[in-house]
């Protein structure tokens, strides 16, 4: 099921919270499983198949690890078994069966299996407690707000969330506010934007002059950034609706000056898992330079990779991997340039990065970014002054979204005694949901297709 | 203070998705059905968008906060100022590559016969100047030269761009459907009828009547952009009485007859322009008319067909009309007799070709 659909926000989400606000808080957490098999179920029966596997793997390896926490190779192959039992139900059940391994639905489906990973490896290094509520854990690994693909969420915390809830009108307010934010920011701006992208490359012919080829390469960078930001959203308002806080999975990356910064603030949990998972075991304790280097490489690879499985995504992941590298190399040199030239910098190539993973093929990536270095010199003012006027509306919201001094005002006013914005919530809520049902309702059909009246 | 606020919020949010929820589901005109397991998902979701409360004011209001951003285009659609235009921007080269091999197997099958071709181009390739030059509408003038180009040399090629273009400030395609207008038509029909023939007979013989003042096509159904005025439907009727004593269509099998081409039920339905020899759904037409001594003329046709064929009633004495879209798997030689026809017309417009 689709959180950014019709089904969902008017059917699915009232259906459940009532169920899930007159349960019992210790029982919540059966509901949010409940849940869970609906929405993997509503995709397709066969979706419930790597669930079950990733589910019982992660109860049984992480009692394994557990039980054998003194012996170290044996809780070791517990956890490869889970590895490699998780991948190949993820393998046998989705990526065979026809569904494509694009950016959404491979992390979507992968979830749980990332999940049932991320529990044995803490139950593995004593970090975290085994889970002995098998179908808690499995609210966990199914965790609901997370299954259209992101957030990742962290098992200790979550299965201590999930023990007892408890939802009160501050926290279900402020979830279905940030729920329909997020549809917003999803379904308004950034798949207009991609549809803006697609718009470009379809009358460009691929012959994309200097500058649209660098405007497209933004504006494709921006609209994937407002998608994922805005499943992020999604993901935390209805957590934050079932009595469960989540980290916030985005942080101002528009303003880093290093790229190191950026690829920290940009979806989070993804970041944190990789840190936590791929570049500490790899690192180990060992401080020298090159094995951190190149743990810092192979994560960045993994971070990049982890979006979609392609040639396009591994040129950007060790093309970062490799940038960021030098980064860190000349550390101290480009720490002494002037803030203003770092930004710029780091934008034009985060901006390269998005022109890289904006093309299906690799082939097609280096076609695009060679237009950026050598394509015309044009200053195509028709083409270019109509995508800007097409995209502006939406790229001043992202702007304005993205703007620190926004956040700290919102913050500062909430935290008054009488609160502005607690007082216009109502207002925004019904605001945002007409909003949310006007595009939702349009995107539920194609555009140009005849409706009967 | 701030707890009732939050309150009033969610209480909201609930209380209207709650309502329009039940709405759709107790306001709905169709039954549910049933669904194999595997598609019920599927056919849940479209049930429900098909059924939500008011669905075409959100649609409506979609294109509303569209525009109001600058964008002038919704899905293939253009909104200019005078009105919505379907943009053609690309072309099926097997799929036009198919159809001009039938026409000319058709030709060389018949080669006694008289064989008129009319290619009528979209409100896409008239009014292509008042789209932006980024958007990129396949050159019609151009295409129908090329198509006239690869039909047999023994089809006469009739112009209907010139005529049109011509008469492009005038009402001859409708701002909210992508069909031309019955004054497009015999605008098209003024210039093409002498190469037929007939000398034409002049607009002022004929009274026109405004069947229906509150028209929205299908590109105000793709849109529901209300920017645009409603079109009229437009009636030419002969002052010196119509021609027509019968008209009969076939589908299915089944034949209906009628005493005029025009069915005025039509007009009180949502297909309101099938008023013109009640629409597109049928496979044959016969018109009879009372010049039982004029020729008798083939018309193999496409949508645009229905709006011209009251003006070519005058001149023959019957008229059957073929589409062959509707024929399934029976050729045009297995519905009609095409020998007995003095004159075989193909009628087609551009958007159906490509």
């Amino acid at each position: 099921m689709n959180f950014t659909g019709i089904t969902f926000l008017y059917f699915f989400l009232p259906c459940f919270f009532a169920v899930y606000a007159l349960a019992k808080p210790a029982m919540r957490a059966y509901v949010m499983l409940a849940g869970s098999l609906v929405v993997i179920g509503w995709g397709g029966l066969l979706g419930l198949i790597p669930l079950a596997v990733c589910i019982l793997t992660a109860y049984l390896c992480g009692a394994g690890c557990e039980r054998l926490r003194e012996n170290k190779a044996l809780s070791a192959l517990l956890l490869w078994i889970c590895l490699l039992t998780d991948a190949a139900a993820v393998v046998l059940f989705v990526v065979l069966p026809g569904k494509d391994i694009s950016l959404f639905s491979a992390v979507g489906a992968g979830i749980y299996a990332l999940h049932s990973l991320a529990y044995c490896f803490d139950v593995y290094r004593g970090e975290c407690q085994r889970e002995t509520n098998l179908f808690r854990l499995a609210g966990y690994i199914s965790f609901l707000p997370s299954l259209n693909g992101i957030p990742l969420v962290t098992p200790k915390e979550t299965l201590a969330a999930m023990k007892a809830p408890k939802i009160d009108s501050e926290r279900l307010a402020n979830g279905i506010l940030l729920l329909l934010f997020g549809i917003v920011e999803k379904t308004v701006v950034g798949d207009r934007l991609a549809a803006i992208f697609d718009e470009m490359q379809e009358i460009s012919g691929g012959d994309l002059s200097m500058l649209m080829s660098w405007f497209g390469a933004f504006i494709f960078g921006a609209g994937l950034f407002c998608r994922l930001k805005g499943l992020s959203h999604i993901a935390q308002g209805f957590a934050l609706m079932c009595g469960i806080d989540t980290a916030p999975n985005f942080s101002f990356p528009y303003s880093q000056i290093s790229l190191r910064d950026y690829l920290s603030s940009y979806n989070i949990s993804a970041y944190n898992f990789v840190q936590r998972y791929f570049f500490r075991p790899l690192a180990g304790k060992d401080t020298g330079h090159a094995r951190t280097l190149l743990a810092s490489s192979v994560s960045i690879v993994a971070v990049c990779l982890s979006y979609n499985i392609s040639a396009s995504f591994l040129i950007w992941g060790t093309s970062a991997a490799l940038l960021i590298t030098i980064e860190m190399l000349f550390d101290h040199k480009i720490s002494k340039l002037p803030k203003p030239v770092r930004y710029i910098f780091t934008h034009m190539l985060t901006i390269i990065g998005w022109a890289v993973v904006s093309q299906k093929t690799a082939v097609a990536s280096m076609e695009y970014v060679s237009h950026m270095f050598t394509g015309a010199l044009t200053l195509d003012t028709a083409p270019f002054l109509y995508f800007l006027g097409a995209s502006a509306p939406f790229v001043i919201l992202l702007v304005i979204s993205e703007l620190r001094v926004l956040r700290s005002l919102t913050v500062r006013l909430d935290s008054k005694r009488v609160s502005p914005i607690a007082i216009i919530k109502p207002v925004l809520t019904f605001a945002l949901l007409v909003l949310c049902t006007v595009f939702l309702m349009s995107g539920a059909l194609p555009h140009g297709t005849v409706v009967e009246v | 203070m701030r707890k009732a606020f939050n309150c009033i919020s969610a209480a909201l949010f609930f209380i209207f998705t709650g309502l329009f929820a039940l709405g759709a589901i107790l306001f709905s005109d169709e039954s549910f059905g049933t669904a194999p397991i595997d598609e019920l998902p599927a056919h849940t979701e479209k049930y429900i968008e098909r059924n939500f409360p008011l669905k075409n004011n959100w649609r409506s209001l979609y294109s509303s906060f569209i525009t109001a951003a600058g964008q002038n285009q919704i899905g293939d659609v253009y909104i200019s100022d005078s009105g919505l235009i379907e943009v053609i921007s690309k072309t099926d080269e097997n799929k036009l590559t198919a159809l001009i091999d039938r026409i000319n197997s058709f030709a060389a099958a018949h080669s006694d016969k008289s064989i008129y071709s009319l290619i009528v181009p979209t409100a896409s390739g008239i009014y292509a100047s008042e789209l932006p030059d980024i958007i990129t509408a396949v050159d019609q003038q151009k295409l129908i030269d090329d198509i006239y180009f690869r039909l047999d040399s023994s089809i006469h090629t009739l112009d209907a761009f010139n005529p049109l273009f011509s008469a492009r400030d005038d009402y001859v395609y409708f701002r909210t459907d992508d069909r031309w207008t019955e004054y497009g038509a015999y605008t098209v029909y003024n210039k093409v009828i002498r190469k037929l023939g007939f000398a034409p007979i002049r607009l002022s013989s004929y009274d026109m009547e405004y069947a229906d003042r509150d028209f929205y096509g299908t590109l105000y159904q793709k849109t529901f952009y209300n920017g645009v005025p409603a079109d009229n439907i437009n009636i030419f009727r002969n002052k010196n009485g119509s021609f027509v004593t019968g008209v009969s269509a076939w589908s299915g099998g089944q034949e209906f007859t009628s005493l005029s081409i025009y069915y005025t039920p039509a007009l009180s339905s949502d297909n309101k322009l099938d008023v013109f020899l009640g629409g597109n759904s049928y496979e044959k037409y016969t018109i009879t008319t009372s010049n039982t001594e004029a020729p008798r003329l083939l018309l193999i046709k496409g949508r645009y067909a229905n709006m011209f064929v009251p003006f070519l009633t005058p001149h023959y004495s019957e008229i059957t009309l073929v589409d062959p879209s509707q024929l399934g798997e029976k050729t045009i030689e297995e519905t009609v007799d095409v020998d007995s026809y003095d004159q075989v017309l193909i009628l087609y417009d551009v958007g159906q070709m490509i």
